[in-house]
């Protein structure tokens, strides 16, 4: 078993509580993990990005070589494009829709998306208007998070027990949003994949 | 490693420096934790001349460390972190350091690499084995991350004769980050690609939080200078360094922690009338206030900007070590009363601050401005935490 996987977002979107939730879910599984923040993951604003790399077998590079990423999760759509160099042929991009606009220039959404279409393999969701369903905008990164389990070749239970034990100090209901985000995302790629 | 730092620190009487390249200090991984070690008595020094580095003193002790240079050599050959690993094709000999051999040993699926491999993570450098490698291989490739400090060595202690790759000699880029990539190619490997970045991407630089009260005072401190030839904001690392970036570019200078204020003095000594600096509360209690008592003493025509925003909001939103004294601490220090002033960096003052900044950048002595407002990251926690405490209560 190995997933290479590229996380994305801008900063302060919560990409570290995603990298937390896999990296948590793997130890406890004792896979090998190897994380790294290749881009300044405390830049409020920036473009963030962090490298996670799981495994049955000892991992070498804390860098996932171009081409050879077999996911990436990303949180907001032109953030997900920005790192296709690190796809492999057969990976997947999980990515929500809602773009994140803190700069001038940022492109016309028809043309984000028409990007994000022409990929192979690709899951596209607004991670946002599901988490509010729920009734809290905070946990569209883990609706992302959800969106991407099924990739993530780890039992779905893991994840859960994982955000059960990170979140544990922020109160049950804290917690249950987030399970309920989690679930909310899975079952939007169950209903793409099988449709 | 850590551990063996530690212990050969204690053996020898030496300080030991633990030395990581950029991924490194980024990186994590699941770790297993052994037992900490108990921590050592308390104990004064035998030597009471140890640290009194009196020249005479001082001398000997230099003459102590180059004689135990030979025991450190000793070490370096039979260290654990440093190993020979012998390989079939001598036809290059690969010398790696730290990270890279991560990147080395990814390029090989099976982890067997063909080729003999000198692992270097203990100075001074293994000479006896690096001499093994040269006599054996027919071409030296060097990997290590950050400056070449290795592979600049090597020309001290081997002959001229073999072909050293690596930084120097353009095999890797003489500068940036390595990655597995860049390795794969310097050892004749087909790099990977993945698919192109679509032409429509944008770059997203870091940027101020929206509401954050350093904006006010730099448009206030902007259109104080506007019509002034740019360059003479001297400033300072924290949040408020990416006030240099677009659309801002309010200042000038970010060279470590303090310079804002020796260097917009120095400016201003050298002429240079109006020079501003501009710092944050957390680095002025570090390493400003020197700089100001220097301007205070010689009177220079200086604007400091001490930007309190009650925290320290780029590490994480530590407590500022000044704050409530700030005040106290430049009166103290000497600055005139009258030139100390307290804003509020909100738009609906904007024009009463712009009008109290003109009339110090005129005066010909060492004013001080202090922008004060919170942090608006540091009022979300404050507030959450409240809550917090409220809901368990
Ligand atoms: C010598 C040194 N120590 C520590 C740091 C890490 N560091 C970066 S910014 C900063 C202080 C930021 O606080 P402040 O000046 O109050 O500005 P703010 O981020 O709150 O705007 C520190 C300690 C550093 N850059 N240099």
């Amino acid at each position: 078993m190995k997933r290479d996987i590229i996380l994305a977002g801008v900063g302060g979107q919560g990409i570290i509580s995603i990298a937390a939730i896999i990296g948590t879910a793997a130890l406890e599984q004792d896979l090998f993990l190897k994380q790294s923040e290749v881009h300044g993951m405390c830049q409020r604003g920036g473009d963030v990005q962090s490298n996670l790399r799981i495994s049955d077998k000892e991992i070498a590079s804390d860098l996932i070589p171009y081409g050879k990423a077999d996911l990436i999760i990303s949180v907001e759509p032109l953030e997900a494009l920005r790192y296709l160099p690190f796809l492999s042929p057969d990976g997947w991009v999980v990515t929500s829709t809602k773009p994140y606009i803190n700069i001038p220039e940022y492109p016309e959404m028809d043309k984000v998306m028409d990007e994000i279409r022409k990929l192979p393999h690709y899951i596209a969701l607004d991670a946002d208007e599901l988490a509010k369903e729920i009734g809290t905008l905070k946990a569209a990164n883990i609706v992302t998070l959800g969106a991407a389990s099924p990739f993530l070749d780890m039992q779905f239970d893991k994840l859960e027990d994982a955000i059960c034990s990170i979140f544990r100090n922020k109160g049950a209901d804290v917690v249950n949003k987030n399970l309920q985000a989690l679930k909310a995302g899975k079952d939007f790629t169950e209903r793409q994949m099988n449709p | 490693m850590v551990h063996y730092g530690f212990d050969f620190s204690e053996r020898y009487k030496v300080p030991v420096m633990l030395r990581i390249t950029t991924r490194l200090a980024h990186s994590r991984a699941g770790v297993k934790r052994r037992d900490p070690r108990k921590k050592n008595d308390l104990k004064l020094p035998e030597d009471l001349h140890q640290f009194v580095l009196l020249p005479a003193i001082a001398r000997k002790r230099y003459h102590n460390l180059l004689k135990m240079q030979d025991l450190f050599r000793q070490e370096s050959e039979t260290s654990s972190f440093n190993q020979y690993m012998d390989g079939p094709d001598k036809s290059l000999g690969i010398i790696v350091c730290g990270i890279a051999y991560n990147y080395l040993l990814e390029n090989y699926p099976d982890r067997h690499v063909p080729y003999p491999i000198l692992k270097i993570g203990q100075y001074p450098l293994p000479k006896k084995m690096i001499e093994r490698l040269y006599a054996e291989c027919k071409e030296i490739l060097v990997l290590e991350d950050g400056y070449p400090i290795v592979e600049e060595s090597l020309k001290g202690l081997l002959g001229k004769g073999l072909k050293i790759k690596g930084r120097l000699d353009g095999t890797i880029p003489r500068d940036g980050e390595l990655n597995p990539n860049i390795v794969a190619v310097s050892l004749g490997m087909k790099n990977t690609y993945g698919m192109p970045v679509p032409s429509l991407m944008v770059g997203r630089p870091p940027s101020l939080c929206s509401g954050c009260p350093h904006i006010d005072s730099f448009k206030a401190l902007n259109e104080v200078l506007e019509g002034l030839p740019k360059g003479r904001v001297f400033s300072d690392i924290g949040c408020y360094t990416l006030g240099a970036l677009k659309p801002y570019e309010a200042i000038n200078s970010c060279v470590d922690m303090g310079a804002s204020i020796t260097m917009a003095k120095g400016a201003a000594d050298a002429g240079l009338v109006p020079s501003v600096a501009v710092i944050g509360d957390s680095t002025f209690a570090h390493s400003g206030m020197t700089g100001l008592l220097d301007a205070v003493n010689d009177k220079s025509p200086i604007t400091i900007f001490i930007l309190d925003n009650g925290t320290t909001a780029m590490t994480g939103g530590q407590d500022s070590p000044a704050f409530g004294k700030i005040e106290t601490i430049c009166k103290g220090i000497g600055v005139e009363e009258e030139h100390i002033h307290v804003l509020r960096p909100l738009k609906k003052f904007h024009k009463e601050n712009v009008k109290i900044i003109k009339e110090e950048l005129a005066y010909p002595g060492v004013s001080i401005i202090i922008p004060r407002r919170e942090c608006i990251v540091a009022i979300d926690k404050r507030v959450r935490e409240k809550f917090k405490k409220a809901a368990i209560v």
